[in-house]
């Protein structure tokens, strides 16, 4: 039996487990360095929806917050919702209560009389399908080894987050929008 | 040519003497090679797990305080507005009784409409006529005000601590949306730190009060649901700080004094005696006060801190049960040796001395601080100045904790 050639062997395996495991790191330090680049985009998203801007303006400023090189057309989103229906954007932590108290669930329902309004914005890096990827690092999971299964990670494809900020320029510095407040206040009630 | 056919040999020889190697010295290299590699990774992910959440509770405590800011804003606003509203209110009914009581005087002459042949009774009827419309016109408009008066001050006062119960639930909402845990726990956290270094520093163990207290922070938050919490704990920064008070100087508009008002009405009294009506003032039981004499709601609320987190982490990966990185330690004692992770990782991640023995590192926990404080000239008196056409705007006001170090007492200080 002839095992002349077992090193050569193992340092290809090995050397192919390296890249894979370095590609690997250096995807995943791409992805949660934009990450945190979300953080930041949908921060400013949302205080600039709070602060009056035009939605057009708000999600168009996302792109900005991303490296040039390596831009990938974020995906943002604006919605003016009602107190009571914006998401949780992330459950508690582990070890954490998932609270929900008597007192806030109360004092919840007191405020939606007023109706106040506030700005989710999203901003979303990444792309949602791998099909339709055009752009460097998504696309090199497109390649597909001889005898290997597919390339795709498919739950991390995009990383995402939003941010939530109340209608700070609306102070009801006019005595109409103290009553248009109470109205829809009112409105709602009844509806 | 010679170089590319030398470069060529050393390549063939290589490969060759890798080609009659046995040893596997190769899987061992690259084993330890991947396995850096994979601790590279995860130690990458987990600080940026540490700074995405770092931020996202900045973001809470920003969203949160200008939230607050901005409700405590409306609610001077809307304060002002009735103000104004007080104001034009008081206004019109100072003309009312101005005119009012100013008209009686010419009804008792009316009486002289008797003297007109077969008309005996018509001055009288005139005079009786006219009192009774003057003088209710004079009444009232004294009682509307004093309605009024009562009513706007009434809503002001429960404004006062309506609006800051609102801004509280929206900044107590926004603060979760946007990622913030239940702010007990992360209290408890942190009071697990706190006790921990005073075992350190004495060197008997009295971790056991922080576990104690965290239990109570976290039924706490099962009960309350809190988010955030204000630092700042008193009726000032609760409220809007604003209160019934007499802001003078403040006027009708065309000044009359007490006395002169007092004096038209006992000339009215006097003019339609003739008719016999009755003396105005008495009906008021003598103790009311005429024309434009009245309080406002004035004042201005302090700035708010409050105070989001986020609770411990574990490392991505489940990195820190690693023995290899973290040798075990069993007492607090030491936790003082150095080890690899918590060197390497010191600005992020600090040890958990944890009764149980397990000193090995987890994430910290996160917790971010914002101010805000309303702008402005709210609340000024309604008068005859520009001032109250100055609203109250949110701020969000910058805050900065002192020292990165631990045994600094600055460090648990907070500059605005």
């Amino acid at each position: 039996m002839n095992d002349r050639g077992q090193a050569l062997a193992e340092a290809a395996i090995m050397l192919s487990l390296l890249g894979f495991t370095w590609a690997l790191f250096g995807y995943s330090a791409f992805m949660t360095n934009n990450g945190i680049r979300c953080v930041s985009a949908s921060r400013h998203m949302a205080w600039m929806a709070g602060n009056g801007f035009e939605k057009a303006t708000v999600e168009g400023t996302a792109a900005s917050f991303y490296t040039a090189d390596f831009m990938i057309p974020a995906q943002t989103t604006m919605s003016e919702l009602s107190i009571t229906n914006l998401d949780v954007d992330d459950p508690p932590n582990e070890g954490g209560s998932d609270a929900n108290g008597i007192i806030s669930e109360i004092a919840e329902f007191i405020v939606s009389i007023w109706t106040p309004k506030v700005f989710q914005c999203t901003a979303t890096f990444g792309v949602a399908d791998i099909d339709s990827a055009t752009t460097y690092p998504f696309t090199l999971m497109k390649t597909r080894f001889p005898y290997m299964p597919e390339s795709k990670i498919e739950t991390f494809l995009n990383v995402d987050c939003s941010c939530s900020w109340e209608r700070v320029d609306e102070i009801w510095d006019d005595p109409l929008d103290l009553l248009g407040a109470v109205l829809d206040g009112i409105l709602e009630a009844l509806l | 040519m010679r170089i590319v056919a030398k470069v060529y040999t050393w390549w063939y020889r290589v490969i060759g003497r890798f080609r009659q190697e046995q040893s596997g010295q190769v899987t061992v290299l690259a084993g330890v090679m991947v396995f850096f590699i994979a601790i590279m990774a995860i130690s990458t992910l987990n600080t940026s797990t540490a700074i995405y959440n770092k931020m996202r509770v900045q973001n809470s405590a920003d969203a949160a305080a200008d939230a607050f800011a901005v409700w405590q804003a409306r609610g001077l606003n809307t304060a002002q507005h009735l103000n104004d509203l007080h104001y034009y209110i008081n206004w019109g009914t100072y003309i009312g009784e101005t005119v009012g009581c100013g008209a009686r005087i010419a009804c008792g002459p009316l009486t002289l409409l008797n003297l007109i042949p077969f008309c005996a009774p018509c001055g009288t009827t005139a005079c009786k006529v006219c009192d009774a419309i003057a003088s209710n016109i004079c009444k009232y408009s004294d009682k509307i005000q004093h309605w009024a008066s009562t009513a706007i001050l009434g809503v002001q006062k429960f404004l006062n601590y309506a609006m800051p119960v609102s801004g509280f639930v929206v900044a107590n909402k926004l603060a979760e949306v946007n990622g913030a845990d239940p702010i007990g726990g992360v209290l408890g956290d942190n009071i697990g730190d706190l006790t921990s270094a005073l075992s350190n520093l004495l060197g008997v163990d009295v971790s056991f009060v922080g576990d104690f207290l965290g239990e109570i922070l976290g039924g706490i938050d099962q009960l309350l649901g809190f988010h955030i919490i204000p630092l700042t704990i008193s009726e000032k920064a609760l409220t809007l700080n604003i209160a019934e008070k007499d802001p003078k100087p403040t006027g009708a508009p065309w000044k009359l004094q007490e006395s002169v008002m007092t004096s038209i009405v006992t000339l009215g009294d006097v003019s339609v005696a003739f008719c016999a009506g009755s003396p105005i003032i008495n009906q008021y039981g003598g103790d009311d006060k005429w024309g434009w004499d009245d309080t406002f709601y004035c004042g201005k609320p302090a700035y708010t801190t409050w105070l989001a987190g986020k609770k411990r982490l574990d490392f991505v990966g489940g990195l820190r049960k690693n023995a290899w990185l973290n040798p075990e330690r069993n007492s607090v004692g030491d936790a003082e040796d150095e080890f690899w992770f918590r060197d390497n990782y010191g600005t992020f991640h600090k040890p958990d001395y944890s009764p149980d023995g397990d000193t090995r590192p987890l994430n910290p926990p996160l917790m971010a601080l914002a101010s805000s404080q309303v702008e402005g000239s709210p609340l000024v008196e309604r008068s005859d100045g520009d001032d109250w056409e100055a609203y109250s705007t949110p701020r969000l006001i910058s805050v900065h904790i002192g020292s990165d170090n631990p045994k600094d007492l600055s460090a648990f200080m907070i500059w605005h």
